[in-house]
């Protein structure tokens, strides 16, 4: 495995490619060298170290004598964004109900952080605590603010930066919708799941895509969903107290789009549903499929990398948003997508800024993904949760640097998160196995890069492991309730054949409340948040391969609004086609070297030949060929040995020659580290430009 | 700045004289860098002086050849030209990026990246890839698209739109790029002739490996001709492929004006006039790429 690439669970959704181009540690380490160490991170540091210390108490992630399980211990808190539309706290109003009978039974633990006491624009996690006279780090104190934190508002008004942040320290959800009728659906889906019978027979589905000729979803569904899957099918016998399980797994050929309809939301749905999959991205920013569409699942049915490249991605091969029809049934499912872009899509590519120090923007706003809204808000009842990745999923996210430099499976956070999870536990208590990892991830990360920063020698791909895993661990996000929890027969017996308690659909009336659009209602936050609006202007057409008629987004103010080059002559589409393939052409070539290079890279060697007549020597299959004589060779591993053939002759050194051949090997070394650094950077601005193409 | 030349004997040593034909597949891509000729058919041979870079049947790579003059001291010569001319290179590269930026932020600042507005200001043009890339943005500023914010629905017409300067630039960087994808896309075949004889061959692969094969009995001086050689190619190799990442880069930067960002070819126009702008700035160098 230690050849395995970095590579990432995204599609571009117009040319049918990897997001970015997949690369080995080794050479993606190079490229993130000259990580930023900021103030900013330096000061993460710090809360970080803090808090990982807190973790050595017995209540981990409370104050000493709470009991996570139980919120009337923990507390329970929904925080608003400032000037939020008041409908939208009408609207959850059974849920709040609900906690605050729950949270509040033995003392004053609810709390609704709201006008005074909101998220307030551009308020840090640190300081939003301590307003609320709670202390920025260590361990959360239900006394002042709550374990379980519901965030509702989009990652506009309360970023998710916040969420991230907040979460090492508290549980921490977020719900977002664009209707008020989706709030009060979900609050009451919620509800139904915690006071309807719970379940004695329990599901849970493993769903992982395996594309051909992909690398990514080999790996995530050989080394972590099948894996997960049976580990959790023999694990579950030591559990007490626990229903039996009935864990399925849909791998590879099965795992099409038809049958991920069935489990997600059709009548095969489980309670617990884990996939792992590609998410689709590449959306130019602004195009207004974006926010709908930005992370949808992509299915067994995609041909893979190489079949289906240059070709937009069809419908037929991911599910999204909109194939969750208004008859489907997600109620009470708990819902874990392993994807790029799963749970939601940043305003900044963090991979851009981190790597290549430039701020990349790949949606006009920050957003939350559209399947996930549309699984929590369903009105037929919506999902307790989902659990998604904000940004690109890596493929390391499973796998670290083991102690002979290979990369093994390490699926303990996983393990230990799906096992509480099917224990019932609140699924902000169980993703603290996540925050944990990122917490320490982090702290690593940021002391490797001070000590780079002081003149170490930094390991490259040691390095690379710790950014994919840092970022990867950080940016799983909880959609839902973080209190909401899998409704399980606690105590049944191992393997009782009880029938599932059914589930009715919660069905809200249209007429049941205001069925005012929530984005429109939210004026007041949105002037507030004007300055934070990009004032970038980039605004440009799909990529080749897209459906004529498509809608393009909308123009600056004044300019006029069109489809995708109606009016504009053939002449110049097809001019525009041929300039698109060839630098789609050119960049996938350089992809490729970029990889092969990389495989190869183990060691260099310079070979030197003489001969009486070059005019007839040719080069076949990385020879030559003809009348030559090889004189000298010089093998240099990376590791620093080196092994070396002398030209002789009559017995002697060639000194003439040999001074010849070290000085090409010098060469050598020298153009390749600066060959491949100029690739990858090449190859990273031409992806950003094909985008916009 | 290129001259074509059949007997580089009888041109003045201090000219840089190259040998010019077109690739198999490179149509319309002449020169590369102010130097390497595109080639259609098998160099010339004989004491013609070329710096030469055409699609090998046999091996499928490019070929970087130079083609000197039995004269030892004279091929050094043209070397040497070349030599100082790309050791140019990445000092013109940075100074395009730069100069590019300048423009553009020049461009906002005066006019708020309006360029109805921004067309009525004078602007920082200090050398002609400004002036020339301010007047590509006038004339697609003129043609029709653009500015024509009233109606509803634009309709482009590319003989109004895409005339001129702005077709011929997306031409030229179709060509370019055609010829850099072939230059770049596997090893690099390096071989130095004197009067028509392989002095020094040399496969370079992306991995870095490198077979080198010397003709025996050479003179230091002749060695040294191929090791300068080989040196040059690679040197080219990284300028290309650092103009194409510049130029796409670039065009980030350059789509920010408006003229550009309303209209449906703005993204193509952006890129293409991205490299004509970073092009001319290395042709200010003498490392320009002419392309027809």
């Amino acid at each position: 495995m230690s050849d395995q690439l970095a590579v990432f669970n995204g599609i571009d959704v117009d040319s049918g490619d990897y997001l970015l181009p997949p690369l080995k540690a080794k050479d993606f380490a190079q490229i993130l060298v000259g990580l930023p160490t900021d103030g900013e991170a330096k000061a993460r540091l710090n809360l970080l170290r803090a808090w990982l210390a807190s973790r050595k108490q017995p209540s981990a992630g409370a104050i000493a004598g709470v009991d996570l399980l139980k919120l009337e211990e923990t507390g329970w808190g929904v925080i608003f964004a400032f000037g939020a539309n008041p409908a939208i706290k009408e609207a959850l109003n059974p849920l709040l109900e609900h906690r605050r009978k729950q949270a509040a039974s033995n003392g004053d633990y609810y709390h609704e952080y709201i006008s005074e006491n909101a998220f307030r624009p551009d308020e840090t996690t640190a300081k939003w605590l301590v307003r609320q006279g709670a202390s920025s780090n260590g361990p959360a104190n239900p006394n002042k603010v709550p374990y379980y934190l519901l965030i509702v508002g989009d990652p506009q008004a309360i970023p998710y930066r916040f969420q991230y942040q907040l979460d090492l320290q508290y549980a921490v959800g977020r719900i977002y919708f664009d209707s008020l009728a989706e709030y009060d659906q979900y609050a009451r889906s919620v509800v139904a799941a915690e006071t309807s019978q719970p379940t004695g027979n329990p599901r849970a589905v493993f769903f992982g895509v395996h594309n051909s000729d992909d690398p990514a979803t080999a790996l995530s569904a050989n080394e972590l969903v099948k894996p997960l899957a049976d580990f959790l099918d023999k694990d579950q016998a030591k559990w007490k107290n626990v229903p039996t399980w009935t864990i399925e797994t849909v791998l590879e050929q099965e795992a099409t789009k038809a049958r991920l309809g069935i489990v997600l939301g059709g009548d095969q749905t489980p309670d617990l549903l884990f996939s792992a999959s590609h998410g689709l991205g590449g959306f130019v920013p602004g195009d207004p499929r974006q926010e709908r569409q930005q992370g949808s699942l992509i299915c067994q049915d995609w041909p893979g990398p190489k079949e289906g490249r240059g070709q937009a991605l069809s419908p037929d091969y991911f599910f999204g948003a909109d194939d969750l029809g208004d008859d489907a049934q997600p109620g009470g499912l708990l819902a874990f997508h392993f994807a790029c872009y799963g749970a939601g899509t940043p305003q900044m590519d963090d991979f851009s800024r981190q790597a290549f120090h430039e701020q990349t923007e790949i949606a006009p706003r920050p957003f939350v993904a559209g399947l996930p809204k549309r699984l929590l808000g369903h009105p037929r009842g919506g999902a307790l949760a989902v659990v998604g990745h904000v940004e690109r999923a890596w493929g390391y996210s499973f796998l670290e640097q083991g102690a002979s430099s290979a990369l093994v499976r390490q699926l303990d956070v996983y393990q230990s998160t799906i096992t509480q999870l099917m224990q019932g536990y609140p699924i902000g208590l169980a993703m603290d196995y996540f925050n944990e990892r990122f917490a320490s991830l982090s702290i690593d990360l940021n002391q490797e890069l001070e000590d780079i920063s002081y003149g170490k020698q930094v390991d490259d791909v040691a390095l690379a492991n710790m950014w994919t895993s840092n970022n990867d661990a950080r940016n799983f996000v909880i959609l839902g309730d973080p209190a909401a929890r899998i409704s399980v027969a606690m105590g049944a017996t191992q393997g009782a054949p009880e029938e599932k308690a059914k589930r009715e659909p919660v069905i809200i009336a249209p007429s049941a409340i205001a069925s005012g659009s929530v984005a429109s209602t939210e004026q007041a936050h949105s002037q507030m948040d004007a300055f934070t609006q990009p004032v970038g202007m980039a605004i440009t057409p799909t990529l080749a391969g897209s459906q004529p008629g498509t809608a393009l987004p909308t123009l600056p103010p004044g300019a006029a609004s069109y489809g995708l080059f109606d009016g504009v002559p053939s002449a110049f589409q097809e001019a525009r086609q041929r300039l698109v393939t060839t630098l789609q052409q050119f960049t996938e070539k350089l992809g490729e070297t970029i990889q092969k290079a990389a495989s190869d890279m183990s060691s260099l060697e310079v070979r030197t030949y003489v001969s009486d007549n070059l005019s007839a020597v040719g080069y076949e299959n990385g020879a030559f060929t003809g009348p030559v004589q090889l004189r000298a060779v010089t093998h240099i591993n990376l590791d620093g040995d080196s092994s070396v053939c002398v030209p002789e002759t009559e017995g002697r050194v060639d000194d003439a020659l040999w001074s010849i051949h070290m000085d090409m090997v010098e060469k050598a070394q020298v153009n390749r580290a600066e060959m491949l650094k100029t690739a990858v950077s090449a190859a990273s601005g031409l992806l950003a430009a094909l985008k916009s193409l | 700045m290129t001259n074509v030349v059949t007997n580089p004997v009888v041109v003045e040593h201090t000219e840089t004289v190259f040998e010019l034909t077109s690739g198999p597949s490179a149509n319309g891509a002449v020169q590369m860098l102010g130097l390497w000729q595109a080639l259609p058919q098998p160099i010339a041979k004989g004491d013609e002086v070329s710096f030469s870079v055409d699609e090998a049947l046999q091996t499928g790579s490019a070929v970087w050849r130079a083609d000197l003059p039995a004269n030892t001291e004279l091929a050094s010569r043209y070397m040497a030209g070349a030599e100082s001319n790309n050791h140019l290179a990445p000092a013109k590269l940075e100074e395009a990026a730069n100069r590019l930026d300048t423009f553009v932020t020049s461009a906002a600042a005066q006019a708020g990246l309006s360029f109805e507005a921004y067309a009525h200001h004078d602007v920082s043009v200090v050398g002609e890839p400004e002036q020339d890339l301010w007047g590509l943005l006038r004339e697609i500023s003129n043609g029709e698209a653009p500015v024509n914010r009233e109606a509803p629905v634009v309709s482009y017409g590319i003989p109004d739109a895409l005339g001129g300067a702005a077709a011929q630039t997306i031409q030229q960087f179709q060509a370019f790029l055609d010829l850099v994808s072939q230059a770049l896309a596997h090893y690099a075949w390096v071989e130095t002739r004197a009067a028509g004889e392989v002095l020094g061959l040399t496969s370079v692969g992306w991995t870095g490996d490198v077979d080198v094969a010397w003709l025996l009995g050479l003179t230091s001086d002749q060695e040294s001709l191929h090791q300068r050689n080989l040196a040059l190619v690679l040197a080219s190799r990284r300028t290309l492929l650092k103009t194409l990442a510049l130029a796409s880069q670039g065009a980030v930067t350059l789509a920010k004006i408006s003229v550009l960002v309303s209209t449906p070819f703005g993204p193509v126009l952006a890129l293409a006039a991205a490299w004509r702008f970073i092009n001319r700035v290395l042709e200010e160098g003498g490392l320009g790429s002419r392309v027809s």
